[in-house]
């Protein structure tokens, strides 16, 4: 009988609502697993919700829950940044997964089609694809990252045609400062995917999580002009891709 | 309390549970230097007590680089990480004023990377025989001296260097007798003492509020100025026009009945607009 994949959820929450997720995770993940959640600590939303008392965050009721881990960061490099205070709690308490999901809330309240689009993003921790993703990275050695088959994009097809994330100074400088080196431009828009933990593990090791999101830029920025939180929800899915393995949809 | 009490722990502490403390700080000792002892200093807080409300107090502040440097802030992310209205709280020790000066700018700067726009620093002088801290065994000295603080309008921070639960819930109690007395001796300026102290605390927290909510505006009306400039409504409109209203009724209608073989649509649908397509 196979064991069951351990698993580390990185969840950052930047609009509340806490209760919620928690009823999320505890209906939806199928095996043991970890939540690394992270909170902005001076989000409006959360500071309207809790006034400023540390209101721990509600456990979500399932046995799967091995281990909750909250964080609460200031709102530097938008999600990414959350999700790279989780990473850097990760290695730290040196948990060695199989597999990490990377979530977070999703709102993309300029997009008109902002709903939707968190739907399609979330629906890979739901427990109907659960399953079907850990046989994908099974029975194929070379997937590295599963993730929503609408959100995967190629960068040199954005609809914007701009040269942001391809070639710009920006993105060659932190590719070579990292070794990064992607052999295609595909990655996960919305940065919400499954990965093999010992990637992202092998990468950070190296480059510290917080050392990286020290160059984010603070606040709601947006991705008008090349900025660098954009240009790591590129980086994130090349720094797997450039290892040699792929990304695939579901 | 009027004075603010940080017990001073070192890591070996964190082996026994602790009492919650409502007024005053449990203080982690930690060398600033010592990238081990940071790391397993934060695996015991995160897996023996992660509920802890706590601050750090550092030592050996001098070449701290940024790996132990990015170590320190990464404790700022703890939720129980003493951070009133948002401004995180640490203790450094005073060795030498121009060591404790260049550790403390170049803190503030890296945190400031870090979207910590402000860090409170408490300064514990450790310099020859003048140091700023009592032990758990000099109740007498603690007590006096807290006494004579209690009368001065100068504030003052007390650090008490413990090594187990019950040496804080003693002097927690004896300070407590103490302040109670001296309240009850000196009403009037004891309750003024309080009130200043409440005022101070609740504009800070009025001024962290008024900065998020500035924030949230500023987010919402760049939101708004995106909707607006991209008029998103108006380019699906047209995406929709050349796409699909250009095509011919036939063509569409063969679209329906695919749409029905493969399950995207009920077949009654077809014929009734009031029943449900999908």
């Amino acid at each position: 009988m196979q064991k069951p994949a351990s698993i580390s959820i990185l969840f950052h929450n930047y609009y509340g609502d806490d209760h919620n997720w928690m009823q999320f995770f505890a209906n939806e993940l199928t095996v043991p697993f970890h939540l690394f959640y992270n909170v902005i600590g001076n989000s409006y939303k959360r500071i309207k919700e809790e006034n400023e008392k540390a209101v721990p965050v509600p456990t979500p009721f399932t046995p799967l829950l091995q281990q909750k881990i909250i964080r609460r960061s200031t709102n530097v490099g938008k999600d990414i940044g959350g999700k790279l205070v989780l990473m850097d709690a990760y290695l730290k308490l040196n948990l060695k997964c199989d597999y990490l999901l990377l979530l977070h809330d999703k709102q993309s309240l300029h997009q008109h089609n902002g709903q939707q689009w968190k739907s399609n993003l979330l629906r890979i921790a739901e427990k109907t694809y659960q399953q079907k993703v850990f046989e994908m990275f099974l029975k194929n050695p070379s997937i590295g990252i599963v993730a929503s088959s609408n959100a995967i994009r190629n960068e040199w097809d954005n609809e914007q045609k701009k040269n942001h994330y391809t070639n710009s100074s920006l993105i060659e400088t932190l590719k070579k400062k990292y070794g990064i080196q992607p052999p295609t431009l595909q990655f996960v828009a919305g940065t919400m995917f499954w990965v093999r933990a010992a990637l992202l593990e092998s990468f950070f090791s190296n480059y510290a999580p917080l050392a990286i999101r020290a160059t984010f830029e603070e606040g709601n920025v947006m991705d008008d002009a090349p900025t660098n939180t954009h240009a790591w929800e590129r980086l994130l899915c090349w720094v797997v891709t450039s290892q040699g393995y792929q990304i695939k949809g579901i | 309390m009027l004075y603010s009490i940080y017990y001073l722990f070192g890591m070996k502490a964190l082996d026994e549970q602790w009492p919650s403390l409502q007024y005053n700080q449990v203080v982690l000792c930690v060398n600033a230097n010592d990238k081990n002892a940071l790391i397993e200093c934060y695996q015991k807080v995160q897996n023996g007590h992660p509920n802890l409300s706590f601050c750090l107090c550092l030592s050996e502040t001098s070449k701290v680089d940024s790996e132990c440097m990015n170590l320190i802030i990464s404790y700022f992310f703890f939720t129980g990480y003493s951070q009133p209205s948002g401004v995180p709280v640490v203790v450094l020790e005073n060795k030498s004023q121009k060591g404790f000066e260049t550790f403390r700018d170049a803190l503030q700067k890296s945190a400031g990377k870090q979207g910590f726009k402000k860090i409170k620093i408490i300064e514990k002088k450790a310099v020859g025989n003048i140091v700023d801290e009592y032990t758990a065994a000099e109740t007498d000295k603690i007590k006096y001296d807290y006494k004579q603080a209690l009368k001065s309008p100068v504030e003052k921070s007390f650090f008490i260097a413990v090594s187990n639960s019950s040496e804080v819930t003693a002097i927690e109690a004896m300070l407590q007798e103490v302040e109670v007395a001296f309240a009850a001796e000196n009403r009037t300026v004891y309750n003024m003492q309080m009130e200043n102290k409440t005022l101070r605390e609740n504009v800070e927290l009025l001024q962290h509020r008024l900065a998020v909510a500035e924030q949230e505006i500023n987010h919402m009306a760049s939101h708004l100025t995106v909707l607006r400039s991209k008029s998103q409504a108006g380019s699906l409109q047209q995406y929709y026009n050349n796409e699909y209203e250009v095509l011919p009724r036939w063509y569409k209608q063969f679209g329906h009945v695919l749409k029905v073989l493969r399950g995207n649509r009920t077949f009654r649908s077809l014929f009734d607009k009031a029943a449900k397509k999908i």
